[in-house]
């Protein structure tokens, strides 16, 4: 059960890194139609800075349950590297439950945010997109992170529950 | 307590999140927050992290570095290291320490498609390394070589530090990538007198290699035009102003898309591959940009960096003093910390500072040349022992040279780096010649 769950936990943070990648080439491919289009008929792709913008969001919302899943982000390693395994892995432990609660309140903000935009209607410059449409996949993938975290959280636990079983 | 004392405080709270080893980008965050709570309470900081994020993800300069970092992936993908390691070889090979030399060129060659020095020092490390042991290459200089070519990846532009610092002061991505072509071609070439200085002292180091004819030379410059295609219309497009930073990196990477498809490479898990390696370091960059607009909002508030920079500016002490100092707090710095975090956290403290000290220069000037130098000594921060990321990563990839024997090759290019920056502070136009 617990297996199955993480398995599924770590193919989304997976997935979603590959769409958000996938995203990122689509909008870079815009981007160029768009310089061509500029040059030679002198009709750039309308709005295309925005779309830039909110895909660009997007991407790297998709891309931080991943950083996160595959312990990604940089660490200071220059003074822990000497202490005893047991204390780094604790503080391990530690790091995992702050990401996990920074990331539950990014997320709990963020819908709040979403709901916000809905409310006020607010809606991008030339294209007139509603704002809050770019907060849909943004929640959903805070959701993934916050469960990546909570993964992560477990693991951490249990590789220093097996260390003290030594 | 005063805003200005938390100010002061949250410094070495920061540093000890840090030492705990909490990630840099969340113990900014959270030092940050806390610290905006100290001040204004809840209800402004929960106001801010609604949209905040979002806005600052969505900042269109910002959108350069996923599309840089994919660039550089399928810069990777495409074997162009390979290419690039076989043509200077075939060029550089006869002379005493030819293939170091040619391991350097590749790397610079390398660094004109690829923002980053971690991945310019893996992809030509898989290339580079089993060819100079093959030939019986010292693992000093193999290692060592390697290790500070890397480095050249971010220190020729495209580069993702100064994508970065160009937003923090509000410069102009194009001058600053302008600013740093000259250093970093004279860290190129740096580099290469480096190399012949270390044969010159220990023959048996780097053997020599029979002379390529002139047909193969040739023949070996028609795998790399891409390369130089690809640098030129990418540079060339920002420095002229055809398109925007991003649009520039856009093409970029369509362009050795393309590139690693004709060559077929490019196939469903190499693509995969590609992302996942762009989503990591991506996912990693974005905290850390997050953690440090908390952190820079908080420090903001407690008027630190303001008061910092009159203070400094009230002792009088000359210019280039100061200047040298903070160079140096650089250095140590980067003995500990990774370069991005290191601009990210100290640009705002720095930044007021630099701009009232008198060089003789423009302010935008004074910006720029502040800026490729801390470039480059944020870069040594690399290669500096103990925890030098990109010795590590050549270190594991060379099984069977001590980690002592890295660290001792990499020391004359140290001492080059030492040079180049010496050469920068008493030469500014070296920067803002073709700015």
């Amino acid at each position: 059960m617990l297996t199955a769950i993480s398995k599924i936990i770590q193919q989304l943070a997976n997935g979603f890194a590959v769409v958000g990648g996938l995203l990122l080439i689509l909008m870079a491919i815009m981007t160029v139609s768009s310089i061509v289009g500029r040059v030679i008929f002198s009709s750039p792709i309308p709005g295309d800075y925005e779309l830039t913008e909110v895909a660009g969001a997007i991407a790297i919302f998709t891309f931080l349950p991943y950083t996160q899943l595959t312990k990604g982000h940089v660490i200071v390693e220059f003074f822990s590297r000497s202490w005893p395994p047991r204390l780094t892995l604790a503080l391990d432990v530690l790091a995992n439950i702050i990401f996990t609660f920074i990331a539950t309140l990014l997320c709990w903000r963020a819908w709040l945010g979403g709901i916000g935009f809905f409310d006020d209607g607010d809606a991008s410059m030339i294209l007139q997109l509603p704002l809050w449409w770019g907060f849909i996949p943004v929640v959903v993938c805070l959701t993934i992170l916050v469960l990546t975290c909570l993964l992560t959280t477990a693991q951490s636990c249990q590789s220093l529950y097996r260390l003290k079983q030594k | 307590m005063t805003p200005l004392l938390l100010g002061l405080l949250s410094f070495p709270i920061l540093f000890l999140c840090m030492l705990i080893r909490i990630p840099i980008g969340l113990a900014m965050l959270l030092t940050g927050g806390a610290g905006y709570i100290f001040l204004n309470g809840w209800t402004p900081l929960l106001a801010f992290l609604q949209t905040g994020p979002y806005y600052s993800f969505s900042n269109y300069s910002l959108s350069v570095i996923p599309m840089f970092l994919l660039m550089g992936q399928f810069a990777t993908q495409s074997g162009m290291s390979r290419s690039l390691f076989d043509a200077a070889q075939t060029w550089l090979g006869h002379h005493r320490g030819g293939v170091a030399m040619a391991a350097i060129t590749a790397c610079a060659g390398f660094g004109s498609i690829c923002g980053s020095s971690l991945a310019t020092a893996a992809s030509m490390g898989q290339v580079a390394l089993p060819e100079m042991r093959k030939q019986q290459y010292s693992g000093a200089l193999a290692t060592g070589t390697l290790a500070a070519g890397g480095t050249l990846g971010i220190l020729i532009p495209p580069s993702i530090i100064l994508v970065i610092y160009a937003i923090l002061t509000e410069q102009n991505v194009a001058s600053l990538f302008a600013a740093a072509l000259i250093p970093g071609l004279l860290a190129f070439i740096g580099y290469l007198l480096t190399i012949w200085c270390f044969v010159s002292l220990n023959p048996t180091a780097g053997p020599v290699n029979p002379k390529a004819s002139k047909q193969q030379c040739l023949r070996a410059l028609k795998d790399v035009w891409p390369v130089i295609f690809i640098f030129t219309v990418v540079i060339g497009g920002i420095y002229s102003g055809w398109f925007t930073p991003t649009e520039g990196a856009a093409v970029g990477m369509v362009c050795t898309a393309l590139l690693a498809l004709v060559r077929k490479r490019l196939n469903t898990s190499s693509l995969i591959d590609a992302i996942k390696g762009t989503a990591s370091a991506s996912g990693m960059i974005f905290l850390i940009l997050l953690g440090a607009e908390m952190f820079n909002i908080f420090l903001a508030l407690t008027q630190l960096p303001t008061v910092t920079a009159d203070f400094i500016a009230s002792l009088h002490y000359p210019p280039i003093i100061v200047l040298i100092i903070i160079l140096l707090l650089y250095l140590v710095l980067g003995c500990m910390m990774d370069s991005l975090s290191m601009i990210l956290l100290t640009i705002p403290v720095f930044f007021p500072v630099i701009s009232q000290l008198d060089f003789g220069l423009t302010p935008d000037q004074t910006i720029i040349w502040f800026g490729i130098l801390a470039l480059t000594v944020v870069e040594m921060g690399l290669i500096t022992p103990p925890v030098g990321m990109n010795v590590y990563i050549i270190n594991s990839m060379a099984g069977d040279v001590p980690m002592s024997e890295t660290f001792s090759g990499v020391l004359p290019f140290l001492l080059s780096d030492l040079l180049r920056v010496g050469l920068l502070i008493s030469f500014p136009t070296l920067c803002l010649w073709l700015v």
